[in-house]
């Protein structure tokens, strides 16, 4: 279905469009970078090159098929035997279309990891202790769009509906009228309409503000057509269902981005059932829109039976606002992304499945204006240094200069790192509309970070991979003893303990039932007796750096270093240790 | 027409008397004794036997398995001298997600052979024929069925489906069901004998009945204790039959108002993940002719609908209009059922299958809970605080067991030894009494039933052309008045439809050769032509979210240029098409 819509589309655009290019960056700029934003067979293919590379250590499997019928891959990275018990991280990005970039992310760290086996003590210590799942494109039809002709941010890649409900579907698509290769905006002056331009930059368009007395001169609308005569342009998209809306927690019921019901998506479902088959997986990393470090996440509210909220508890707040500073002193300028959980794969995993999942938004273009180095030249000494910094003055410190709205921001932002984000406006003939004026954002170009700078994200996210890793949740007999109290009968007693920083359930898993609790057992031989006790524990809460939790029984036994006990748990190790006897 | 012929020919071949309901002079065609209850693979061969009698009226499709790999089957009756089945606004009939909850799927079955032993003979069969189409699938859960007949079960167990899983989170899948320990094929309840020791007495009248000691400061002791159901600790963790094969609830997987289990026992990792479940939904989601649901259960005697949770608000008023006509309608054919609100009078329920149908698919949709205790003694008075179970003592049933039974739905007390508890006894009602009606009383519940679909399926919309004027209004223009009625009580768009904008909208069209259509609209006024909600882009083709309302018609004009004939139409989702000609001058 979709390749042969593709096809279609670029045949309506042929006789004008060039061939396609990625967003356009200036040749001064270094392209040089190990993230590039790979299309889905080159992302493929690198990962079973890391796979052959690493032979035995790197396993790429298919979890499943999208509904374009591309393969989700799941690249495990592992050395040692996969015995239960031993825990695994997932990784996961390339969820939302726009996000394609962050595959190539997820395949740099994959690289960084395997290359630096043998070589780094941490890394090596990682990989033969834990298992690590790459799913470095969680979405290949919605990232495949990334690479489309003309060029634009899409979100949907699932099922479509009639969305201007005419009985017709998909016949007011966005599209590259003016056949530059990518798919902009349109404004067309209307006494209706609600924008204006900014003062600061009058490139950017912002919302008229009715209550200061301003009133909108332009409507502004997707580059497209109004081939139905509705009044609406381009509202009549192909494909709507968007993959990281079809979770089941915060499901949106009868939104078209949503889908029908949740799980609609076989990519969706993939990756459902393989995080329901491997209960070792202690964390999910997921890289996107979503962002948990920046800011932490709302707090959970209450409600009656069945309400559904965003947020998490408190106590789970508490642990992200503490990652969230950790995050901050390895990643030197983090950026804000969204907070909207609605239908989220991450939402699914943390308020349903009681998982430990962390949301990393590794960048977007900031809603602030450059630094005055960064347009400047570097001043030789300190008088021209003086001279410089009070020329430079940036706009916004002028005193009458109105302040430019966050859009103007970014694009000075991105322009002075010389991103080609925004194109000016320029009149076109509209079939329907009559005179307009096409221009505005270029596709990912807020979204893509700049070539220069992918290098550093790269770095400095892995170091935070890294350091995450190390804090997964892990289970410890810190005591054992049976202390004898006359008549072979001894006082056994176990204290379990997690070291680690992240706690072996979270207080979200809690509410929810779904992760299996850790199972302590004693064992014992068949003359010995257990005169008091618990047959079997399960200890559903172990909290982190240093959360213990113990256990006695009195055991008759003639050989007390013969009693064992057994701590078992799905994510956190599986430990078996002999009795001490203490007097 | 060849296939209309065919049904005269076999008519005349074999006519039969129909089975309507007299009981002198009439022989049904497919004989099928309605006094038991039969397993999966029965249930099966009798549709199959009907499908054998009927060709040209009832066919199967296989729509999915079962986790254990049976047949998920979808039969379809309908009349193909009426056209085809999605070409009618169709009723959607299952039953038995609930593996204990048989009689449904014999009320199915029922409901099949009725419709077609009395097609060509009773007219009011024949028109809802006519118009309407069934689909029914007689087992969501035939797993579940199967195992509730042939193994050991009580009246409420297998519920669930039987996928293997982790019920007490322990590491280990279905390590821990219920035991049958003097293998009898029934799980009873456990007592010890403990004297002076105990929480029961034995009733002096009836030594199979138990009552608790009373709780007051004399210090008096039973010599009896309860030991729970049959069944003793297979995994030794403490917890006895606390985790059996399955151990989850499909009909808590549907995706309106879908809560995980934690919120909702019972609703699995996400909606639709069973294949039972999911089939069907794939099945509903392709027929968007079906207009009507009816999901059976048991047991209560209840007409139940949503909302399942109060959180989802009320539904809209036009809608409940027809679930009270209806479910009012249905009270008076079924002696001691009570038309209900899930959240409100029964519990809340997250992710039901009969508030997604209507909640998601926009379909008024029942579930009914078959059987209810009061029919053993129907000439008693009901007892207002029976609760919605249903309230008939124990010693009446008893008594019932007894004298109408003849002693033999009740398992008599007797001794066992028990692994943990030494020698203890074993007693209770069989699994088929309690939820399921005794033999004798089983067809009537059928009929009553499978009547009530008849008069739920006879309520989906039927859309005719009630009128049609044609007036000048000058400058050579022509003014064209259609009055569109829906004859029945279900609106050909429900109002939940229209406001959750789920399918298609309902379309009015006109179209002629020589034919300028300027504008069109509904009116809204029967005395003020002008006011009227007009179109002039497209206007020979008019949409409707609203559709036309139960037993409600919608007029409307348009204004067109030219002559010779103009067809006029109506198409929507859940109703068959309608067009006429009209002559313009």
């Amino acid at each position: 279905m979709i390749p042969a819509l593709t096809a279609l589309a670029t045949l309506s655009v042929a006789a004008h469009a060039p061939a396609f290019a990625p967003p356009a960056l200036t040749s001064a700029v270094s392209q040089d970078t190990r993230v590039e934003v790979l299309e889905d067979r080159s992302l493929r293919l690198a990962l079973r090159r890391l796979e052959g590379d690493h032979t035995g250590r790197a396993h790429l499997m298919s979890i499943g098929n999208s509904r374009g019928g591309r393969s989700i891959d799941v690249l495990r990275i592992a050395e040692g035997e996969l015995r239960p018990g031993r825990p695994a991280l997932l990784l996961v990005a390339g969820m939302e279309g726009t996000q394609a970039w962050t595959s190539s992310l997820a395949l740099d760290h994959a690289r960084s990891l395997l290359e630096g086996y043998g070589e780094d003590d941490a890394i090596t210590a990682l990989i033969d202790t834990t298992t690590i799942y790459v799913l470095a494109r969680a979405n290949p039809d919605g990232c495949e769009r990334r690479f489309e002709s003309p060029q634009a941010e899409r979100l949907a890649s699932g099922r479509g509906v009639d969305d201007d409900r005419d009985g017709r579907e998909a016949e007011d698509p966005i599209a590259d009228l003016d056949g530059d290769g990518a798919v902009l905006w349109m404004r067309v002056p209307d006494p209706e309409g609600e924008w204006i331009a900014d003062p600061a930059d009058p490139r950017i368009l912002k919302l008229a503000n009715r209550e200061r007395g301003e009133r909108g001169v332009y409507a502004l609308h997707r580059e497209g057509r109004d081939a139905d005569g509705d009044e609406l342009v381009a509202e009549d998209d192909e494909l709507n269902t968007e993959w990281h809306r079809n979770f089941p927690a915060l499901w949106e019921e009868h939104a078209a981005r949503a889908g029908r019901f949740p799980g609609e998506e076989p990519g969706v479902k993939a990756v459902m059932d393989f995080v329901l088959t491997h209960t070792e997986i202690a964390l999910v990393v997921a890289y996107g829109e979503l962002d948990d470090l920046g800011s932490p996440p709302p707090k959970l509210a209450g409600g009656k039976r069945g309400t559904e909220s965003p947020g998490r508890p408190e106590a789970d707040v508490t642990l992200l606002t503490e990652l969230g500073r950790r995050y901050a002193e390895t990643v030197k300028s983090p950026r804000a992304g969204s907070k909207d959980e609605e239908g989220r794969l991450q939402t699914w995993l943390v308020q349903h499945r009681g998982m430990q999942c962390i949301s990393v938004h590794p960048w977007s273009a900031p809603a602030e204006m450059p630094e005055a180095e960064e347009s400047a030249e570097e001043p030789v000494d300190e008088s021209e240094a003086d001279e410089a910094a009070t020329e430079e003055v940036p706009k916004a410190v002028e005193e009458d200069a109105p302040e430019p709205s966050d859009d103007a921001k970014t694009l000075a932002w991105l322009e002075a790192h010389e991103v080609d984000a925004y194109r000016d406006w320029k009149p076109f003939e509209h079939p329907d509309l009559g005179p307009v004026e096409i221009g505005g954002w270029m596709p990912h170009a807020r979204i893509e970070p700049p070539a220069a700078l992918r290098d550093t994200i790269a770095d400095e996210h892995f170091q935070f991979l890294l350091q995450l890793a190390a804090e997964l949740p892990r289970v410890e007999v810190v005591e054992c003893t049976a202390r004898s109290l006359g008549h072979d009968v001894y006082d056994v007693t176990v204290v379990i303990e997690n070291a680690a920083l992240l706690p072996f359930t979270t207080a979200a898993s809690r509410q929810a039932d779904a992760p299996r609790p850790i199972r302590v057992g004693l064992n014992f031989s068949e003359s010995d007796e257990l005169l008091a006790g618990p047959v079997r524990v399960m200890v559903d809460e172990l909290a982190g750096t240093g959360g213990r939790h113990t256990m006695n029984w009195l055991v008759r036994t003639s050989d007390p270093e013969s009693v064992s006990v057994r701590v078992v748990s799905d994510h956190a190790g599986i430990v078996t240790r002999n009795a001490e006897v203490s007097r | 027409m060849i296939v209309s012929l065919l049904s005269l020919a076999l008519l005349a071949q074999n006519p039969g008397t129909g089975f309507i309901g007299n009981p002198v002079d009439s022989r049904p065609q497919v004989e099928i004794p309605w006094n038991r209850l039969y397993d999966d693979a029965e249930i099966y061969a009798h549709l199959d036997r009907l499908v054998e009698q009927w060709p040209d009226m009832l066919s199967f499709e296989v729509i999915g398995k079962s986790v254990e790999g049976r047949e998920m089957r979808v039969y379809t009756v309908n009349d193909p001298a009426s056209g085809p089945a999605d070409s009618k606004p169709a009723m959607w009939v299952d039953a038995n997600v609930h593996g204990n909850e048989v009689q449904g799927g014999e009320t199915c079955v029922y409901l099949v052979w009725y419709l077609l032993e009395n097609h060509g003979t009773n007219e009011r069969v024949d028109e809802l024929l006519s118009r309407v189409s069934f689909y029914v699938l007689p087992m969501v859960n035939p797993d579940g069925r199967h195992r509730w007949f042939h193994d050991a079960h009580n009246a409420h167990s297998s519920r669930t489906g039987h996928q293997p899983t982790d019920s007490d989170r322990d590491g280990k899948f279905d390590e821990d069901p219920p035991n049958d320990l003097d293998g009898d094929g029934h799980i009873v309840q456990m007592r010890k004998y403990v004297p002076g020791e105990g929480t029961h007495r034995i009733d002096p009248d009836d030594p199979r009945v138990m009552t608790p000691v009373p709780a007051n400061d004399r210090g008096e002791k039973g010599d009896w204790i309860f030991l729970g159901s049959e069944g003793y600790d297979d995994d030794g963790d403490g917890r006895v039959n606390e985790d059996g094969s399955g151990g989850y609830d499909m009909n808590r997987a549907w995706p309106s108002s879908w809560r995980p289990n934690h919120i909702q026992y019972g609703a699995g990792p996400y909606p639709l993940y069973w294949p039972e479940t999911r089939c069907i939904a794939d099945f509903l989601y392709a027929h968007s002719n079906v207009a009507a649901v009816q999901s059976f259960h048991n047991t209560g005697g209840m007409i139940l609908r949503g909302p399942g949770a109060g959180i989802y608000g009320e539904y809209p008023r036009a809608d409940l209009a027809v679930y009270d006509e209806l479910g009012k309608e249905g009270e008076r054919m079924l002696p001691f059922y009570s038309y209900m609100i899930l959240w409100k009078d029964l519990y809340s329920v997250f992710g039901g299958f009969v508030t997604w149908t209507y909640e998601g698919l926009g379909i008024i949709s029942f579930t009914n809970e078959l059987w209810v205790s009061e029919r053993l003694y129907p000439q008693d008075k009901p007892d207002p605080d029976a609760g919605w179970f249903g309230g008939t003592s124990q010693k009446d049933r008893l008594w019932f067991n007894d004298h109408l039974l003849s002693g033999a739905a009740y398992v008599e007390w007797h001794e066992v030894e028990h692994p943990v508890y030494g020698t203890v006894e074993v007693g209770g009602f069989r699994k088929d009494f309690g939820r399921v009606p005794p033999s004798f009383l089983i067809e009537e519940e059928l009929h009553r039933n499978a009547i009530f679909c008849m008069r739920h399926a006879e309520a989906m919309p039927d859309v005719v052309v009630r009128s049609h004027e044609v007036s000048s209004i000058g400058g050579g223009l022509t003014a064209i008045d259609v009055t569109f009625e829906n004859l029945r009580p279900i609106p050909t768009r429900t109002a939940l439809a229209a406001q959750k904008k789920i399918g298609k909208q309902d379309e009015f069209t006109i179209a002629g050769d020589g034919l300028e259509v300027l504008a069109g609209g509904f009116r809204e006024d029967r005395w003020h032509p002008e006011r009227m909600d007009f179109e002039a882009r497209e206007p020979e083709r008019l949409l409707r979210e609203r559709g036309i309302s139960g037993r409600g018609e919608v007029t409307v004009r348009w204004i067109v240029k030219g002559g010779g004939t103009a067809t006029v139409g109506w198409t929507g989702e859940k109703a068959r098409a309608v067009s006429v000609p009209i002559e313009l001058p």
